[in-house]
């Protein structure tokens, strides 16, 4: 691929093409859904992966959970565009940031553990993760039977 | 010097915050409250320590709310307070809010930069939904609503 693209912090602009992209996802059981309001008040965890006119084509999200502890969510790249490492990309920028808060464990519950296994998690069993990350999982419409991988990692 | 908060300094943010929510001028946050919404904060440090913090938070697709603001008195002479809020308003200028707003007991201080009192049914009822979960809600509300237009690109 020979056109340019950039990973930036995402802001309001970029938040009704970041809801449509996970939800489209969602919408093949792919990944959990996102409201609006969702969107909106947590914009400050996105990064977006958009070309040179500024078209999405990915995003991801870093949350805050503890003084320790921070989650990927909804990392998602455009169907066209898989398999050209773009996910990394993504992925990588939001392992920097959660290096920039001080936070030494990122985790996620994702159906692409054989992806984030190759940027360096470990799966785990899902009860070995700290109880605190159950409390976001409660309103989850999967809760109880969750039927993702838990996988995480240790930065640096 | 005021920078973007980070995990280590949560202890400090937190004592900070609650002294003055047991003084009823800001509202008490969580331990958990605090690391969620990590990236909406920022910090004031003298000389080593944590002298203050404040937050904005973005509500929808055009506003924001200023919360948490907080400076040691010892210090609100040194022009923190307007530096550390206009801090929070650039942020939300740059995230692309059109409109933040701010429930506070200090309306003076706020209107000096620019802030307008606003009669509590011209809120958008966006800005309500925390309220709710307030001690002071609905009959004890002693705050000010204010809020001020950004002019956006």
């Amino acid at each position: 691929m020979t056109e340019n693209y950039v990973v930036r912090k995402a802001v309001i602009a970029d938040a009704l093409a970041i809801f449509e992209l996970v939800n489209s996802y969602a919408a093949q059981g792919q990944m959990l859904p996102k409201s609006k309001n969702q969107v909106y008040q947590n914009i400050r965890d996105f990064v977006v992966l958009v070309d040179e006119d500024e078209q999405l084509l990915g995003c991801g999200a870093l949350h805050v959970l503890w003084e320790d502890l921070a989650e990927v969510r909804s990392l998602a790249v455009r169907e066209e565009r898989q398999g050209n490492g773009l996910g990394r990309l993504i992925l990588s920028a939001l392992l920097d940031d959660a290096r920039q808060l001080g936070l030494p464990i990122v985790f996620a519950l994702t159906y692409q553990e054989e992806f984030f296994v190759s940027m360096g998690f470990r799966v785990i069993d899902k009860d070995e993760l700290p109880r605190k990350i159950w409390v976001d999982c409660i309103d989850c419409i999967k809760f109880p039977h969750c039927d993702e991988t838990a996988v995480i990692m240790a930065l640096d | 010097m005021l920078r973007k908060a980070k995990a280590h300094d949560v202890d400090e943010m937190l004592l900070l915050i609650n002294r003055y929510a047991g003084l009823s001028e800001v509202l008490p946050r969580s331990r958990n409250y605090v690391f969620q919404n990590l990236r909406d904060f920022l910090v004031v440090e003298k000389q080593g320590r944590i002298v203050g913090c404040g937050s904005v938070h973005v509500l929808w697709e055009d506003m924001a709310e200023i919360r948490a603001l907080v400076i040691e008195p010892q210090w609100a002479d040194d022009g923190l307070s307007t530096q550390a809020t206009r801090f929070l308003v650039n942020e939300a200028r740059q995230l692309g809010v059109k409109s933040v707003y701010v429930f506070s007991q200090h309306p003076r201080f706020f209107e000096r930069l620019g802030f307008r009192v606003l009669a509590k049914d011209e809120v958008p009822r966006r800005l309500w939904a925390e309220c709710i979960d307030c001690v002071k809600f609905p009959d004890v509300c002693d705050e000010v609503a204010m809020g001020l237009e950004l002019w956006v690109e």
